[in-house]
């Protein structure tokens, strides 16, 4: 009588009776009688193992009733190797969904991505938060450079390519990733308030809801060069001109803004220092950064050249 | 009963066999029992020990080995299914990727941990001597058990009681520990490598996990976080995987598994390609590490305080510096053994190689003069990348190297589209097809070879380009910031406070760019990269120098080298001599000390090639190895004068180059490739032999000699007129501004029209006085070492048209028209000027001299020379001496200006056919030109001199189309004749 090991208890079974059954009705019959495997239905996951190999309807007819063998599962990713098509394409709509504030490529608060994924803890932080992505090595690569960050997750380059961006679809933690890091790098560079809990919401009615995008408007090249005219000209902008609020911001958020405004006076007064002149491009600076100085130095300095 | 037992014993017939087998039986029940000693363990794990140990004593041995291993690793799997979580012990991140709350005293760890020690007991009972083979088969089953179970966890076998993820991480950080036996890791590789044992995917399946996790290691380390000892443990790790070999001396099965990977060598995409490809292909986060900094994203929290050291040009080094020198020649050193298995085994180097192959050419962009950063890999990046391929390149034996590789179809580089030295676009095909059917396998050294010059174009020559960019920039920073300091000590009140913050800002600004200069410093002056650059491209001359001769002596004379190029020299790519070239401009001014340390077999070589010149088409490669030539200093110097090899060809290369650059269109090219000639001569004026040499040269007045020197009269006259005429420039706007109520009053526009003049006016004559000034001194050079040159009409009129024209701007009645504020501050001094025109009137002092100075109408009259020497004399210009040599070529000039005054009264009748149609002088020696057009020769060889066409229809024309008309000669002499006849 072969051993025969389930996952806690063993059975002793004729050799003769596995392989006279075949492989896949004794799987079947395991599957019904044995309360160690009785929700698996798929049969193609079990696999006999005889030191630590798999058999094959050939091997097992050199066991002998003197032998232990094992009914194992395989992984789910080794059996289930194609991605439907109806998953992929909700995939990429959430993550479109969520990208969405990021993609003009003439916003200069992007920038401000570029310094923050180049930062030293930046992939410690990052595995702090989520240690899982250890074991996702490509996806990793992508989130420790800004080129390919928004290649391949804000502007969706290789969405068409079958080799390219597998982790999208085989990585659970895909979507949630990148809606933390985008939210947490953003919120320093004037991406705040957007709310995401509607994009949760909306997912499954897959609703394109209007939403209201909160903090500043995207800082185009144009906005920045007529900022910068007037500056040069000594000319402040009169209100009629600048970019009008959005017309469905809560004065709610309205309220919040204030008391960050005044917050920035320190760092203002630190940026007047350096020589920076103006206080609509300092103010603008101070925004798109969040208050970091540094950044918003960089900021200024890139506007000039 | 016992006794009953006894009693019954006593009867059997017992062999010996049956004793021994009973023996061993015991031995093996007591070795298996051991393995599970619950000695010492926790109360709550006793169940699974004693599980485990009746097991064991129902085990049945008299069976085949398989059966035996499957029993065994049946017992081994039940009990590591029972492992417990143990104690959150040792909670700190030694690794920042593995998280410690996942691995700390999980299952998994445990089950390794059983594992591991039970290899080490089964190891160790097999190698002692004298056991049993029954013994001896339970021993090496219990192995082969615990292996089965090891890579049944791994594979996922066990997914839903031990997690195959969490027992790659415990492993991989056991190995990173470095608390994993080297024997264990063989014994498993040959385990899951032998097909007897294993099915093709279980390696696969086993250690493709655990280079993930080390691939994600790799990502998450950062430069600046100071992760070096975990970025050394790494590469360890990896280079110790990839080089288990089976047998000792067999293949590498884990080099195998990796190159074969789908994330080794994926296709290039289209978008970002260089980039995607070196980050996202499994082994390029392995080269990320280095520090960073970009010119799209500038790298400003290092170097802090330390700006200053930006503005150094000598290659000196800072102490921050210094250390990251010190911590990234280990870790070059561990990327260059993690390379060395793939490379060096049959089956991955073909792989590898393509990778490196592929790395070069996806960033092939990095060698144009404007590319976006963001799509390339990054500076540190490719530094670290071409450290490896040099220590790959360290054995090479040249005599190996097969030279046709690069022209092959199959070849790794593609050299298709590159300029050739010597080769038209058509040529470089026609002569590429010959090599179409060649085999396709090339020895490692071959294609390593080429692949470093490849990947040394995309890493020297933009490093280069960027340090002097980036330096040109901090100095216009520099100057503003000057400005603005001396500005705010003229201003005062809210004017100066915004001064002052204009000046804070640039001097940010400043800081800012001084840093990111520093890193690219950093990246480009590491000592060990140039170290391995100098030997490389030690390599690389001799390589070309072979090419150009066979087995090339240095120390031999130039009869051994050909009459014709082979036209394998004649096919290589640009390229492969320009950033050489490029190299080692950049090591003469940062790595001198090096250079020093090393043979000069470098300066022979590029000599030789330097008399070879005609056999390199572009000129600006040429121009190149001249700057190369002209940076070399003493002793190196004595180098190039004393190689025997050269001294037929060298000063005549030189000349011969001087006036061959004069038609290739760069205007600016053109004065740097002649200064660095000029500065060559001057160096070699200090040697006897080349001295002589010129001399030689002067006398003999060859056609390229007398090229030469019409050409330096050209640039002089070029340039000493730019230069004057920019002074005239500042000189007047300095004369509207000193008039301070007129200069207020002005239009702002047209004052700052005024004031853009006088800028660039700065501008030219800082650009041009110096090299006017080397011009005039080779002149003088060449006038004291051997005036014979200047006796013929071609160049005597000319010289002596120049020093007439320049000493009558300096001394002459506009002489004020040159005054300016600050003379010094472009170098003008006219005192020193005007003595350089003095010293090579005196040095001609010949009666042909004498008479081409008297004939220039255009400028000289006895009076002008009267003014001019009573100016000198009152201002002490010149010495006595030299005044006094002066006054008396002053009076032979006159007495020849005489004698021309009543030449020209005689022949005012002179016939229109007679006279020359240009110069309108009567000719001397006529000849035809193929228009039919008849001129003096003196006056057309002075034209094609510079220009080589005629002058009437502008088609070509050379020397040797000049017809001598000896009818219309003799026919003006005879007209003279009669003239000095009738005069009697």
């Amino acid at each position: 009588m072969v051993k025969l090991h389930l996952k806690t208890t063993c059975r002793e079974v004729p050799i003769e009776e596995i392989i006279s059954t075949g492989q896949i009705q004794f799987f079947k019959h395991l599957s019904e009688s044995t309360s160690e495997f009785k929700d698996q239905k798929n049969v193609e996951r079990f696999r006999l193992i005889y030191n630590g190999r798999a058999l094959n309807e050939e091997s097992l007819k050199k066991i002998t009733d003197a032998d232990s063998i094992r009914v194992v599962l395989l992984p789910p990713l080794k059996t289930n190797n194609h991605i439907e098509e109806e998953q992929k394409n909700r995939i990429s709509i959430a993550l479109k969904e969520c990208t969405a504030p990021y993609t003009r490529p003439n916003d200069r608060r992007l920038h401000g991505f570029n310094h923050d994924f180049a930062l030293p803890d930046h992939m410690t932080t990052l595995l702090e938060k989520h240690p899982q992505l250890v074991h996702d090595n490509q996806f990793l690569s992508v989130l420790s450079d800004w080129s390919l960050f928004r290649a391949y997750c804000v502007q969706n380059d290789f969405k068409d390519d079958p080799i390219r961006g597998q982790f999208m679809y085989t990585n659970p933690d895909f979507l949630k990733v990148v809606e933390n890091i985008l939210s947490t790098v953003g919120s320093r560079y004037g991406y705040e308030n957007l709310d995401y809990a509607n994009v949760e919401r909306n997912r499954p009615g897959m609703l394109a809801a209007q939403r209201p995008i909160g903090g500043a408007q995207p800082v185009t090249h144009a906005l920045l060069q007529n900022a910068l005219q007037a500056a040069l000209a000594n000319i402040a902008v009169p209100p009629a001109n600048r970019v009008p609020a959005p017309a469905n911001v809560q004065p709610a958020q309205q309220q919040q803004e204030e008391p960050m405004q005044q917050g920035y006076e320190q760092q203002a007064a630190t940026l007047r220092e350096f020589g920076f002149e103006n206080d609509e491009l300092i103010q603008l600076a101070l925004e798109q950064a969040n208050g970091d100085v540094q950044a918003a130095m960089e900021f200024l300095i890139d506007l000039q050249n | 009963m016992i006794e009953d037992e006894k009693a019954g014993l006593q009867p059997m017939d017992i062999s010996d066999a049956s004793v021994f087998f009973f023996q061993a039986d015991v031995e093996s029940k007591d070795f298996l029992t051991s393995l599970f000693d619950c000695e010492g363990k926790s109360d709550d794990r006793m169940l699974r020990y004693a599980d485990a140990i009746i097991d064991v004593q129902n085990l049945n041995f008299d069976v085949s080995p398989q059966c035996l291993q499957s029993n065994i690793a049946e017992i081994i799997t039940k009990f590591v299914l029972l492992s417990q979580d143990g104690s959150r012990r040792g909670l700190s991140r030694s690794f920042n990727f593995i998280d410690p709350d996942i691995i700390a005293g999980c299952r998994e760890e445990d089950a390794i941990e059983f594992l591991l020690i039970n290899f080490v007991r089964c190891h160790h009972e097999l190698g002692k001597s004298g056991t049993s083979n029954c013994y001896k088969k339970t021993l090496e089953s219990t192995r082969k058990a615990v292996f089965s179970v090891f890579v049944m966890i791994q594979r996922g076998y066990l997914e839903s009681q031990l997690r195959s993820q969490h027992a790659s991480l415990v492993f991989t950080k056991r190995l990173l520990e470095d608390t994993v036996s080297n024997v264990f890791l063989r014994t498993l590789v040959e385990y899951l490598a032998s097909t007897d044992e294993c099915d093709e995917d279980a390696i696969t399946e086993t250690f493709n996990p655990i280079f993930g996790i080390l691939r994600s290691g790799i990502i998450c380390q950062r430069f600046e976080d100071n992760k070096d000892e975990i970025v050394r443990q790494i590469l360890r790790v990896m280079n110790l995987l990839l080089s288990i070999r089976l047998p000792s001396n067999g293949p590498r099965p884990l080099s195998n598994l990796l190159v074969n990977r789908e994330d080794f060598l994926p296709t290039p995409s289209e978008k970002i390609q260089g980039r995607e490809f070196g980050l996202m292909s499994f082994l390029g986060p392995f080269f990320s590490y280095g520090l960073e900094s970009s010119a799209r994203r500038p790298n400003h929290r290092v170097f802090v305080d330390c700006e200053e050291d930006a503005r150094k040009y000598d290659g000196s080094v800072n102490t921050e510096q210094k250390l990251y020198f010190q911590r990234m020649d280990p870790i070059r050193t561990m990327l260059h053994q993690l390379m060395l298995p793939l490379a060096s085994d049959q089956g991955s180097r073909n792989k590898t190689l393509r990778w490196i192959a592929t790395i070069i050419s996806t960033n092939d962009i990095r060698t144009r003069s404007h590319y976006d950063p963001s799509d390339v890999l990054c500076d540190h990046y490719m530094t670290n990348f071409l450290s490896v391929m040099y220590m790959f390149s360290e054995k090479i034996d040249l005599s190996k190297i097969i030279v046709d590789y690069p022209f092959l179809p199959s070849s790794l580089i593609n050299i298709s589209k590159e300029t050739r030295l010597k080769m038209d676009e058509s040529g470089a095909v026609a002569f590429a097809s010959q090599f179409a059917d060649r085999p396709d396998e090339y020895h490692f050294s071959t294609v390593c070879f080429f692949l470093t010059i490849a990947a040394q174009r995309l890493v020297i020559p933009p490093l280069m380009n960027q340090i002097s960019e980036y330096s040109r920039h901090l100095k216009e920073l520099k100057h503003k910031i000057n400005a603005l300091k001396e500005k705010l000590n003229t201003v005062s009140g809210f004017e100066r406070a915004e001064v002052e913050k204009k000046l804070n800002y640039e001097t940010e600004h400043w800081k800012l760019m001084s840093r990111h200069l520093l890193c690219v410093k950093t990246q480009a002056q590491d000592p060990a990269l140039m170290a391995s650059s100098m030997d490389f491209v030690d390599k690389q001359m001799k390589f070309i120098l072979n090419l150009l001769c066979d087995n090339l002596d240095l120390l031999g004379d130039d009869s051994q080298l050909p009459t014709e190029v082979s036209q394998m020299f004649c096919a290589l790519p640009e390229y492969f001599l320009e950033d050489a070239l490029d190299f080692y401009i950049f090591a003469i001014s940062n790595g001198m000390k090096l250079l020093m340390e090393r043979n000069a077999d470098w300066i022979s070589r590029l000599t030789v090639l330097f008399t070879q010149y005609h056999y390199i088409k572009s000129p600006f490669l040429v121009s190149k190895l001249v700057r190369v030539l002209s940076s070399i200093q003493p002793p190196l110097w004595f180098n190039v004068v004393r190689l025997r090899m050269a001294q037929e060809n060298l000063l005549m290369c030189m000349i011969k180059f001087y006036s061959d650059f004069e038609d290739n269109g760069d205007f600016y090219e053109k004065f740097n490739v002649r200064g660095n000639i000029q500065y060559m001569l001057e160096k070699m004026e200090e040697d006897m032999f080349y001295k002589g040499k010129f001399m030689d040269m002067a006398r003999e007045c060859g056609a390229e000699f007398i090229r030469f020197v019409n050409m330096v009269i050209n640039d002089a006259t070029w340039c000493i007129d730019e230069s004057l005429s920019g002074l005239k420039s500042i000189h007047d706007v300095e004369k509207k501004m000193a008039n301070k109520v007129e200069w207020d009053n002005t239009d702002q526009e047209i004052r700052n029209q005024d004031l853009g003049v006088y800028e660039e006016a700065k501008r030219k004559v800082k650009g041009w006085l110096g090299t006017a000034k080397s011009n005039l001194k080779l002149l003088l050079s060449i006038t004291v070492n051997s005036p014979e040159p200047f006796r013929t009409p071609v160049l005597g009129e000319r010289l002596a048209a120049m020093l007439n024209h320049n000493l009558s701007q300096l001394i002459g009645s506009k002489a004020s028209e040159l005054k300016v504020k600050d003379p010094r501050s472009y170098g003008w001094e006219p005192r020193e000027f005007v003595s350089l025109l003095i010293s090579i009137y005196l040095k001609l002092n010949m009666p042909a001299f004498v008479k081409y100075i008297a004939y220039d109408e255009r400028t000289y009259s006895p009076e002008f020379f009267h003014n001019a020497i009573e100016c000198m004399r009152k201002n002490s210009i010149v010495g006595f001496s030299q005044l006094e040599s002066f006054e008396h070529l002053a009076e032979d000039v006159k007495k020849e200006y005489e004698a021309k005054a009543e030449l020209e009264e005689e022949y005012d009748d002179v016939p229109e056919e007679f006279k020359d149609p240009i110069m309108d002088a009567i000719m001397v020696d006529p000849v035809k030109l193929p228009s039919g057009h008849v001129m003096d020769r003196a006056v057309i060889e002075r034209h094609l001199l510079s220009t080589p066409n005629n002058p009437f229809n502008r088609a070509p024309l050379s020397h040797n189309e000049l017809s001598p008309d000896s009818e219309l000669k003799a026919k003006i002499q005879e007209w003279i004749c009669q003239k000095r006849n009738s005069k009697k």
